[in-house]
């Protein structure tokens, strides 16, 4: 006879634990398969460190020839850089899903994760990495040691790590919020991958850019400066104030991004997607 | 208990539909909407261990029953209970219960061997690593796996991969299997092969079987009991046997009666000699 299974009863905490288990098992199922393409895989990562590489030396060169900008000079943007990519290559590098999305629910295979028995958000978000983005994460680990070379400040390597975990879930956050336009517009990946880079393109900029009105859209509404510019100055200036709002305000997109997310799946229709070609 | 009950099951749909009377900006700022009733007010219970056809013609909302269902779709209206469960409430109990099977989609992971993909799944469905291992002996033995099981899924015929497919879903034993296509694009052999273990499973397991298939072969092989579906609503629910009585009482058949030359084949297939 088939086997009645009893559903474990867990606690909030153990619940989660027992998620982010599954979350670890699918992740490295998925690094395995990416091995398996191993030119492939060392030229993504390779190549994106390249590419991140570029984007600072050409804002060391802006420095050389403007100077400081309001206490900004190349240490900083090491560490505006080294936390941007420290963050997004973490995210996405460990749990890129919620990018995908768009795709999931167009093509119908959404299915998957509805058919599974684990937590929806979870395992749609850890059901793919960028791998690249671990490429990010491991320039981004480089230029935030650089920076407390640069500065002296050993202790800014512990600021960083404890907003670390903050900026991550934003990101992931902000993406997941992004995405769930899929549930509601069809055809809609361009549209949203357009939308999250409105929120990731501030990032890489200094938040000594921003005028007053500008900060309060790109930290609490669009929160770019809060993985980029917010996360320096708390460190700059060891402020636990800028730390804690760094943490509410990636606290209060987690939960937006989980009402959005189990709000949108009641629309999802479904599908069978067939490829054709034109 | 039964294992599905379903009561004035209701799906309908909102499409836009272009008016080619209105010129393409008004269709583009204000489409016309049109309600499409994929399944129309269903009602049916299939008792524990039944193997059941689900048929119909295509849009006649077979795939749209068996996605609400599993959970996947929320009804319109109706209600639903799956092995005591209600699916879109219950969504991941239910999961830990059913198996599904759907033709046209694959949950195997494409770049690595089918064996990750049963220690994936064990650890999706929460069986410790000795369960795995015993489960994945039984099931490469049963749905005869061993000669392929250590190769990359994308490198697998159709037919290895379907069977793959099949005993992957079955790692966690459940209680129903929900089939849609299961045997789409297979090969005679292939089908064969895949039914007889279904067969066995339900037969001996006492497994429930819920399947939609356009192959009668998959029908008269494994369910007991067909219900055919027409517009989204269930047209005939009757005995397989009685409905082939009822129905194919009447089968046109071609017998040929000595082993055809060449020529005589390709002139069956281009008609008339050139």
């Amino acid at each position: 006879m088939a086997v009645k299974r009893k559903i474990i009863k867990r606690s909030f905490v153990s619940g989660v634990i027992a998620e982010l288990n599954v979350a670890r098992i699918v992740w490295l199922t998925n690094f395995r398969a990416a091995m398996e393409f191993r030119t492939a895989f060392v030229l993504q990562i390779v190549g994106m460190m390249i590419n991140d590489c570029a984007f600072l030396a050409l804002w060391i060169l802006f420095f050389q020839v403007m100077g400081n900008v309001n206490g900004w000079g190349s240490a900083q943007i090491f560490a505006l850089l080294g936390m941007n990519l420290m963050c997004y290559g973490f995210a996405f590098g460990f749990a890129g899903g919620s990018l995908w999305m768009p795709r999931y629910v167009e093509q119908g295979t959404f299915d998957g994760f509805l058919l599974s028995p684990r937590n929806l958000y979870i395992r749609t978000v850890a059901s793919r990495f960028d791998l690249a983005g671990l490429g990010d994460a491991v320039l981004g680990v480089i230029l935030i040691i650089a920076y407390a070379v640069m500065t002296g400040s050993a202790l800014s390597l512990v600021w960083f790590a404890a907003m670390l975990p903050a900026t991550m879930i934003l990101f992931l956050s902000v993406s997941v919020v992004c995405s769930t336009a899929a549930f509601y517009l069809p055809d809609s990946n361009h549209t949203i991958m357009a939308a999250f880079k409105v929120f990731m393109n501030p990032t890489m900029y200094p938040s000594a850019l921003f005028p007053k009105v500008a900060r309060f859209i790109f930290i609490v509404l669009i929160p770019s400066l809060t993985v980029g510019g917010l996360p320096v100055e708390a460190v700059m200036g060891h402020s636990l104030l800028t730390l804690g709002l760094v943490w509410l305000i990636a606290a209060l997109w987690l939960l937006l991004s989980i009402a959005a997310f189990y709000g949108s799946v009641r629309r999802y229709e479904s599908g069978n997607y067939i490829g054709i070609r034109g | 208990m039964p294992a599905i009950t379903v009561s004035h099951l209701v799906k309908s749909f909102s499409l836009a539909v272009r008016q080619p009377e209105q010129g393409r900006l008004r269709n583009f700022f204000k489409p016309e909407k049109e309600i499409v009733t994929a399944v129309d007010d269903i009602s049916f219970t299939v008792p524990e261990g039944q193997a059941v056809a689900f048929i119909g013609p295509n849009g006649a909302g077979k795939s749209t029953t068996i996605k609400m269902l599993t959970g996947i779709l929320y009804p319109t209206s109706g209600d639903m209970t799956v092995a005591g469960l209600h699916p879109y409430k219950n969504r991941r109990e239910l999961a830990f219960r059913i198996g599904t099977l759907f033709g046209q989609r694959s949950q195997l992971v494409p770049n690595l061997p089918v064996r990750d993909s049963f220690e994936l799944f064990g650890a999706i469905y929460e069986l410790s690593p000795a369960t795995v291992r015993r489960r994945q002996k039984e099931l490469i033995g049963l749905f005869d796996l061993a000669e392929f099981v250590d190769r990359p899924v994308r490198k697998l015929s159709l037919g290895q991969r379907m069977r793959a497919e099949i005993a992957v879903a079955l790692i966690h034993k459940p209680e129903i299997i929900f089939l849609d296509e299961p045997t789409i694009g297979l090969d005679i052999v292939a089908k064969k092969s895949l039914r007889e273990v279904l067969g066995r499973i339900n037969r001996e397991e006492g497994v429930t079987l819920f399947l939609t298939s356009h192959d009668v072969g998959d029908i008269e092989a494994l369910c007991t009991r067909t219900m055919v579906v027409n517009h989204g609503r269930i047209v005939v629910d009757e005995s397989t046997d009685a409905l082939k009585k009822d129905y194919f009482a009447h089968r046109p058949v071609k017998m040929v009666a000595v082993e055809p030359s060449l020529e005589e084949i390709i002139q069956d297939i281009y008609g008339a000699k050139k």
